[in-house]
């Protein structure tokens, strides 16, 4: 019986799961045939894509770069690559990464690469790939956003959706209704389900009595960009919060920016947004989930003393530099969010009660149908046109080789027939021949050759070439 | 964990060396604002760099190692709140760079600098009184008496940019 009532259970809780996934992007967004139609390309076809890689390593090897075509050409067809084989690929696109050649990338290659990884279920690698920018320099484009962002919300993979996101945020693109709309609501699943810690990580205790010293001809002040440099996820969804809601002033768009500058940790912005608010009457103003998220990150953000004295530069780290509020600020700033929000809470229907996920999703909903159609077409467009440019980059190329062959083959053949002339008119040309020996520079003979003085540095540099 | 310590010379620069923000950046950033921290502590107009071109050495794009020097960028210069065209940004390996963000561009760009006052020279001066002193001798000697003026050149600059007053009221 119990087995019965359990796979009851199960049947019920797929069913409710089905229920969830509702589809965003429709299956045409993804444009399947013609992406699929760019295999059936004869430039596609006359390459196997491990023999390609392989290939292509070599040439990392031997010539310490490859043509970025070569890279186009592999990373479309990453599919028919094993799985094993991926943490190869990867490093053979760290490598391209490293060669000048990278800055011809065309964008058909990080649209193929993301999209064959997406299809392989390569999702960590994804966003590995992503995140390391400086390494591998894998920019999403409007399409690629969308997909990846579609993908993590009907799969419940909210930290990747929200880690798309953050790559936007960091771009400080959030141009494309779709994607904006998209990453919006990923982000706000994230907040809903994983809430984020306001904790920063233990730091390593520091054992004060080893250090170690490094000489450097000039000490570089480390320096806190609050951009690229956030480190936590709070941080991080607080920032990307505020950019994807700035420019709504609407009761969303509102609520999220409290909620962003809370998560941020930029309380004095997140005040000057409730004080317009009262100051404007407007209602409904703000939720109340936005409320209770900036009471708590505001009562839980770590305080710290500015330091006594200052430390000497050569000790400074980040963490020195990053901003931080005191105990005094804190308080004050408690104090007077409490005035804030009574004078919200006395004001009748200023503060909301009701959770905006469905707003916010019918805003996605509502951004895909007025823009799918279009960016669908503009998709199938694009995939065709890199076909034909792909084509030709490769005939440029070939040519390109070609020609260098030619021009060595040339060059070559160029030395025989010196040589040979040389063996021919021996007897003409003997005394032009001594003469030339007679003219090159005169070796030193070995016995004159005398070991110099060296340089001899003072006890304490000796072994160190500075 | 033992600390580490570095020791070396200080400097004024507070900011990331320019392909450390240009590599994470889609297209290496070409269209965005890039500023020194040094000049816009130092001067009230603003100084920055739009960025067209890019020439990084992509072995170590962010130029880790401070004795390689190899990567470089071009972009519509603004010095001081003067224009001055497309340049070579040969200082990219200091770490002194910041990015002006997106939302920021339009604030950063309309701030308007005061019109610096050109520094204006006499064309025409007087000698130094040693010199004088022998003209005048000289004068004596051959029975004249007008005193001749010294003709003033400037060695014009990017960093001298004063002007003759004969030429200011040509402009004018």
């Amino acid at each position: 019986m119990w087995r019965r009532v359990l796979y009851k259970c199960h049947v019920l809780r797929n069913c409710v799961t089905l229920e969830c996934r509702r589809t965003l992007l429709s299956e045409a967004y993804a444009c399947r045939d013609v992406w699929q139609q760019r295999l059936q390309s004869p430039v596609l076809q006359q390459f196997d894509a491990s023999e390609l890689a392989v290939k292509l390593s070599e040439k990392f090897e031997k010539e310490g770069k490859t043509s970025a075509v070569d890279m186009d050409i592999l990373a479309n067809k990453l599919d028919s690559i094993d799985t094993v084989q991926l943490d190869f690929v990867q490093s053979i696109f760290y490598k391209y990464r490293h060669t000048n050649e990278c800055l011809e990338m065309p964008d058909s290659t990080p649209y193929a690469l993301i999209r064959c990884l997406l299809e392989m279920g390569e999702t960590d690698r994804i966003l590995q790939m992503l995140q390391d920018k400086i390494n591998y320099g894998i920019f999403l484009d409007n399409f690629t956003a969308n997909l990846l962002l579609d993908h993590f919300i009907e799969n419940n993979m909210y930290q990747e959706g929200a880690a798309v996101a953050y790559d936007l945020m960091l771009q400080e693109d959030f141009s494309h209704p779709i994607s904006r709309a998209l990453a919006w609501y990923a982000c706000h699943l994230h907040w809903k389900n994983n809430p984020p810690s306001a904790e920063p990580p233990a730091e390593p205790e520091e054992d004060d009595e080893k250090q170690i010293w490094i000489r450097v001809s000039f000490i570089e002040n480390p320096w806190y960009d609050d951009h690229f440099d956030l480190d936590r996820d709070s941080l991080k969804l607080g920032k990307t919060f505020v950019s994807v809601a700035r420019g709504n002033s609407d009761l969303i768009g509102r609520s999220y920016q409290l909620i962003g500058w809370a998560l941020y940790e930029k309380f004095e912005s997140g005040l000057t947004l409730l004080r317009d608010c009262v100051k404007s009457g407007s209602v409904p103003a703000v939720t109340q989930e936005a409320i209770d998220q900036f009471r708590e990150s505001l009562e839980a953000v770590q305080t710290k003393e500015p330091p006594e004295e200052k430390k000497d530069p050569g000790l400074v780290t980040m963490e020195d530099v990053k901003p931080y509020y005191t105990a005094d600020q804190k308080a004050k700033l408690l104090e007077e969010f409490q005035e804030l929000s009574n004078q919200l809470a006395a004001t009748n229907g200023a503060v909301a009660q009701e959770s905006l996920e469905e707003a916010l999703r019918e805003q996605a909903c509502a951004a895909i149908r007025s823009g799918e159609a279009r960016d669908v077409e503009a998709q199938r467009a694009l995939l065709l046109q890199w076909d034909e440019d792909r084509q030709e980059r490769l005939q440029s190329e070939m040519e390109r080789m070609r020609k260098l062959q030619k021009k060595a083959s040339i060059e070559q053949r160029l030395q025989e027939l010196k040589a040979r002339e040389e063996r021919l008119r021996f007897f003409e040309q003997e005394d032009k021949i001594h003469l030339s020996i007679s003219q090159l520079p005169r070796m030193r003979p070995i016995e004159d050759v005398k070991e110099e003085e060296q340089f001899v540095g003072t006890p304490g540099e000796r072994g160190k070439g500075f | 964990m033992p600390v580490t310590r570095y020791v070396g010379r200080t400097t004024w620069f507070r900011g990331k060396r320019l392909y450390d923000i240009l590599s994470r950046l889609k297209n290496f950033g070409k269209g965005r604002i890039v500023y020194r921290h040094v000049f816009s502590e130092r001067y009230p107009e603003p100084s920055y760099y739009i960025i067209t071109k890019v020439d990084p050495d992509m072995r170590d794009p962010t130029e880790k190692d401070p004795a390689n020097h190899k990567s470089y960028a071009y972009g519509q210069k603004v010095f001081r709140g003067e224009a001055s065209g497309e340049h070579l940004i040969k200082s990219c390996y200091k770490a002194d760079w910041r990015l002006v963000p997106k939302h920021e561009e339009e604030a950063f760009l309309s701030v308007k600098a005061e019109v610096r006052p050109k520094n204006v020279v006499k064309s025409v001066l007087p000698f130094p009184p040693l010199m004088q002193h022998l003209i005048k001798e000289q004068q004596k000697e051959q029975g004249l008496d007008d005193m001749p003026t010294l003709r003033i050149a400037i060695a014009k600059s990017a960093m001298n940019k004063a002007v003759l007053d004969t030429e200011k009221q040509q402009a004018q």
